[in-house]
């Protein structure tokens, strides 16, 4: 598979501080990588590297993306229906592509709605749409699973690896381990700017030196072996 | 569709249901609205005085009597409310974190930010809705409006509108939120408020080099009829500078374009070029006089003993200067007291004179009458004064009193103001939602 995103040891620097220390990955077409760290570990950051959105020494290599950011607000003049279909428009999908997705995201029912009336939840489903819908071989999103119930979630990871299937290679950051789990093929697990651990949830067992366990204990594990060096 | 087509019917929809733009133009309405009953009622008063005086009637001139007054409410209005929908259009999408999101998805800054600035136009032209529904109504009362010269003046105010928006759209390509673009628009328009401040207050008067570089002196042309061409390269390249400093914001690179058209537009706004599109071109000299002076070959220059406050120089300004600029844009004019300190009483022997030349001959005198001073160009020349004969402009009075006068007053401060509210509430009107589960 071709690699859709490629990060070689970069850093980031801001006001005198390092935010991010020579981090190195890659994310491939068709499989979903998801950012894991406590809060600060630098996941957003590296993520805003990686779509050119901040300063950074080191290199990066990205295919076109789509870039959705931490809890982005729909424009509230627009009605759901209007900002699904520029969305889709804009990104090139078919309207076939887009209705399903519309159902698969819980939106059907909300076309008529302005964006400026819909709740948090909603507003994150609307703005997921656009970037399932997105042509781009590389979507990159930042903690797009917040607020989103089990059932939901279900259906979010479901799209999610859909757009995979169909060749996008995904990068999202996530902050709740069980949903990162749910997700992703591969992590990077960021802890103070640095690359704790790449690799699948085997991978990661294998580095903590896990026989078995959720990626909860795999992080823990790795985080205290983290901490001690 | 294009995306650029996309991105346009967008920002479109973003802009125009906006409460903000309808709200701006609500209350630049009741502005424009104040200052046209102002125009009308002292109109009125004029017009009641003339009689059947034909002389007097002929200083009765809607263009200056109610035209001008009226838009310039609309100049204040735009100054203190197009920037809120020129920074809205980026600020807002700061604010609910999709601007990066947007420029990556289209993948170059141009066409969203074309679109963008498109749109904040479109928001800002509401404006301009009330001053034509109130000259509408001028012309339904009765009153005369040259078109030609009318539509010079909404040009001119429509171009004062690019610039304050794009210059607001600019502001916010670089401010993180909406009131660091607003604060950093309304400093551009209380600086060029200060440069016309200059001329009566004397904190401000070094100032006064840069009055050609104010908006209000920009204007003041268009609201006379005359297309000036320094106006057209000032507004129009200062906004096409203003966009590229936004642009500069993503790609530094076009920032170099930014400052060589934000130069252009300077340079031009020393230009004399300009076109009078007045009726019977009553602001130009007659036309015999303006095809003769154009066949003088010798260079033409003026020299005005007079200050910068002195009624006789403005007066000057207004008349014969403007009227030999039209018809040789080339001729020097020049103003010596400008360079001299200013120190209250102390002016020269030759206060007031003013001194014409005709390549190496000049003439003095110390009369603004425009006949005179022509005349001393063509003596200077060597030349009789041309056939003074000019189309006599034969001046509108109007009477707006009793009934009508109620009915403007509606008219100006509820219906225009009202309507524009209306509208906005209509555009602005969730639909109504439905779930379906």
């Amino acid at each position: 598979m071709s690699v859709a995103l490629s990060l070689e040891g970069v850093s980031v620097r801001r006001g005198g501080r390092t935010l991010l220390h020579a981090v190195s990955f890659e994310v491939t077409a068709g499989e979903i990588v998801a950012l894991i760290g406590p809060n600060g570990a630098g996941k957003t950051t590296a993520l805003e590297a990686a779509v050119g959105l901040s300063a950074h020494d080191g290199e990066v290599t990205a295919a076109p993306l789509y870039w959705l950011p931490d809890e982005p607000a729909p424009a509230a003049e627009l009605t759901v229906a209007q900002h699904l279909e520029l969305g889709r428009a804009l990104g090139g999908a078919g309207h076939a592509e887009a209705q399903a997705l519309r159902h698969r995201l819980g939106l059907d029912g909300l076309s008529d709605a302005r964006c400026g009336t819909l709740s948090r939840g909603e507003s994150r489903r609307v703005m997921l749409h656009g970037a399932l819908c997105s042509g781009r071989p590389l979507v990159v999103m930042d903690e797009p699973l917040g607020t989103f119930d089990p059932v939901q979630l279900r259906e979010v990871a479901g799209a999610l690896r859909e757009k995979a299937r169909g060749g996008a290679a995904v990068l999202l950051s996530v902050h709740q381990l069980a949903d990162a789990e749910k997700v992703a093929d591969r992590y990077v697990m960021l802890h103070e700017g640095r690359a704790l651990a790449v690799g699948t949830l085997a991978a990661l067992k294998r580095q903590a030196g896990l026989a078995a366990g959720s990626l909860e204990d795999v992080f823990l594990a790795l985080l205290g072996a983290g901490r001690a060096a | 569709m294009r995306p650029e087509g996309l991105l346009l019917r967008r920002e479109l929809s973003i802009a125009l249901r906006s409460p903000l733009a309808w709200l701006q133009a609500a209350l630049s309405a009741l502005l424009v609205g104040h200052g046209f009953v102002l125009a009308v009622d002292l109109y009125a008063a004029a017009s009641r005085s003339v009689g059947a005086n034909v002389l007097m009637a002929r200083e009765l001139d809607p263009l200056f009597g109610v035209v001008a007054p009226t838009l310039g409410g609309l100049s204040v209005a735009i100054s203190l409310l197009a920037p809120l929908v020129g920074a809205r259009a980026i600020a807002i999408e700061k604010e609910r974190r999709t601007w990066d999101s947007l420029l990556l998805q289209v993948g170059s800054p141009r066409p969203v930010l074309s679109a963008k600035l498109a749109a904040a136009l479109a928001a800002g032209s509401l404006q301009l809705v009330a001053p034509l529904l109130l000259l509408g109504a001028w012309v339904a009362l009765g009153g005369h409006l040259g078109a030609g010269e009318t539509l010079v003046a909404l040009l001119g105010h429509a171009l004062q509108l690019g610039w304050i928006v794009a210059a607001s759209f600019a502001a916010a390509a670089f401010a993180r939120t909406f009131a660091q673009a607003l604060a950093a628009s309304l400093v551009v328009v209380i600086a060029s408020w200060a440069i016309d401040a200059s001329e009566g207050l004397a904190a401000l008067a070094w100032l006064g080099a840069a009055l050609r570089f104010s908006v209000s002196t920009q204007l003041a042309p268009f609201e006379r009829g005359i297309v000036p061409l320094s106006g057209l390269v000032f507004f129009v390249g200062l906004s096409a500078a203003a966009f590229a400093l936004a642009w500069a914001s993503r790609r530094r690179a076009v920032a170099l374009a930014g400052v060589a058209l934000a130069g252009v537009a300077l340079f031009g706004a020393g230009s004399s070029r300009a076109w009078d599109l007045t009726e019977l071109t009553r602001l130009s000299l007659p036309p015999a006089a303006v095809r003769e002076l154009r066949a003088l070959e010798q260079p033409i220059s003026v020299t005005v003993e007079l200050d910068r406050d002195d009624a006789r120089r403005q007066q000057l300004e207004r008349d014969f200067l403007t009227r030999l600029r039209l018809a040789r844009p080339d001729a020097r004019v020049e103003f010596p007291p400008d360079g001299r300190p200013a120190i209250e009483g102390d002016r020269t022997e030759g206060y007031g004179r003013i001194s014409v030349s005709a390549g190496a001959q000049s003439r003095e005198t110390f009369s603004t009458s425009r006949r005179e001073l022509t005349t001393l160009i063509f003596e200077a020349a060597g030349r009789p004064l041309p056939s003074w004969e000019q189309p006599d402009y034969p001046g509108y009075p109007l009477v707006v009193e009793g009934t009508r006068r109620t009915v403007v007053l509606l008219w100006a401060y509820l219906l225009v103001p009202g309507l524009l509210a209306a509208a906005g509430v209509l555009a602005c009107r969730s639909p109504p939602r439905r779930r379906s589960r």
